[in-house]
């Protein structure tokens, strides 16, 4: 008979895991980004059946959280060495590479499938797209090849709008390119403030974030000038006929308040033991900067529902 | 040696963990159905789709 006993059984880190180990592979606070870009997408772009939206909506969450489990899958190895992202599944111990793998793979697929079924070819394809690039070419390519690997990579997160956008239109249109490159330019400041925070972890496991191969000075240079040329183009969306008068007024102000984040940072100049306190308060705004941007958009699409907004310029 | 038992935590975890699949393919298959209906809705609500099976039949044999 064999004798079974508890001190044989393997302990929660040992590969068992738990279902909440599996779902933080999926990388669910990049994911609640996206899904509210890409739901912003979706009602900007004037609606779909509420259950075709909500469908929609899962898919493309569905997909990011599974280039998420990719890149957690590829990276593991330098997770483990970042006190940021030590406590991840698989440098926990939580859940086996092998696993990773095949749930990024597999939810690739279904995602991609199902979101063609649900709404169209061009979003599938989009979807498709944005998982590759964010697996394949930012996270096994650029990020440990070049410092210029969150400016290209940052594409991968700039497409879920545009992605939503197709889900409803069936077309790629200026105003979800705006939309795109919103989130495309605020990438760059948005990282370079958490990395030059996080210099020391970067700089131990060789990826060549910005601040690590230029230095801070060259960082903070590039976070303000991004941040100025992401100004003009975070109001362009207000003069198409997805925006209006809550966007235009909200996505000036937060530029301008992130330009001035930005500028207190681009002053500055970090001493030993430094608290980094404007640095993690740029990080911080930039979060509550792109939810109240892509926030406006969906309150001037209801308020456009509600009363119209007759006269409103269309000029792009 | 503590001997392994209904309420060991193994069980509890891999309980848990199928409770949690068994949701989501519940959830899945009611997603695929509710989208279903509201496309058919959509065919329903469009004259092409309304031509009886006897004349998508002639239209079929006739080749349109």
């Amino acid at each position: 008979m064999t004798d079974i006993s508890a001190t044989s059984i393997p302990t929660r880190k040992a590969g068992d895991a738990e279902f909440g180990d599996y779902f933080r592979l999926l990388k669910p606070r990049v994911m609640s980004l996206v899904v509210f870009t890409a739901f912003a997408g979706i009602v900007a772009a004037g609606g779909e059946h509420p259950v075709v939206a909500l469908a929609s909506l899962l898919c493309i969450a569905v997909g990011a959280g599974a280039s998420g489990a990719l890149n957690m899958w590829f990276d593991s190895d330098i997770d483990a060495a970042m006190s940021r992202t030590q406590d991840r599944p698989i440098p926990a111990g939580a859940v086996d590479r092998g696993e990773a793998l095949s749930l990024g793979l597999g939810l690739s697929a279904l995602s991609v499938a199902m979101l063609a079924l649900f709404a169209n070819l061009l979003a599938a394809g989009l979807l498709a797209f944005t998982i590759f690039f964010y697996a394949v070419i930012y996270t096994m390519w650029l990020k440990r090849s070049t410092p210029q690997n969150i400016v290209i990579g940052g594409a991968a997160g700039a497409f879920p709008p545009m992605i939503g956008w197709a889900a409803v239109t069936g077309e790629v249109t200026t105003t979800s390119v705006l939309l795109f490159l919103v989130i495309f330019l605020w990438t760059p400041p948005h990282f370079w403030a958490l990395a030059l925070f996080r210099n020391a972890d970067y700089a131990r496991v060789g990826v060549p974030m910005l601040p690590v191969v230029a230095g801070e000075a060259a960082t903070r240079k590039q976070i303000f000038i991004y941040t100025l040329i992401l100004l003009p183009v975070a109001v362009a969306p207000a003069f198409t006929s997805a925006g209006g008068p809550i966007y235009l007024v909200v996505a000036t102000w937060a530029s301008l308040r992130f330009l001035s984040d930005a500028r207190q940072v681009s002053n500055r100049v970090s001493g030993p033991d430094d608290a980094f306190g404007p640095e993690k308060r740029l990080f911080g705004t930039s979060i509550i900067y792109l939810f109240a941007v892509f926030g406006a958009l969906i309150a001037d699409a209801l308020l456009r529902a509600l009363i119209g907004l007759f006269g409103w310029p269309v000029w792009i | 040696m503590m001997a392994l038992d209904n309420e060991h935590d193994l069980h509890k975890r891999r309980k848990g963990r199928n409770t949690a699949v068994l949701a989501l393919l519940l959830g899945f298959a009611m997603l695929l159905f509710a989208v279903t209906i509201v496309k058919l809705g959509e065919n329903v609500a469009n004259p092409s789709a309304s031509v009886s099976w006897g004349e998508s039949l002639m239209n079929w044999m006739q080749g349109e």
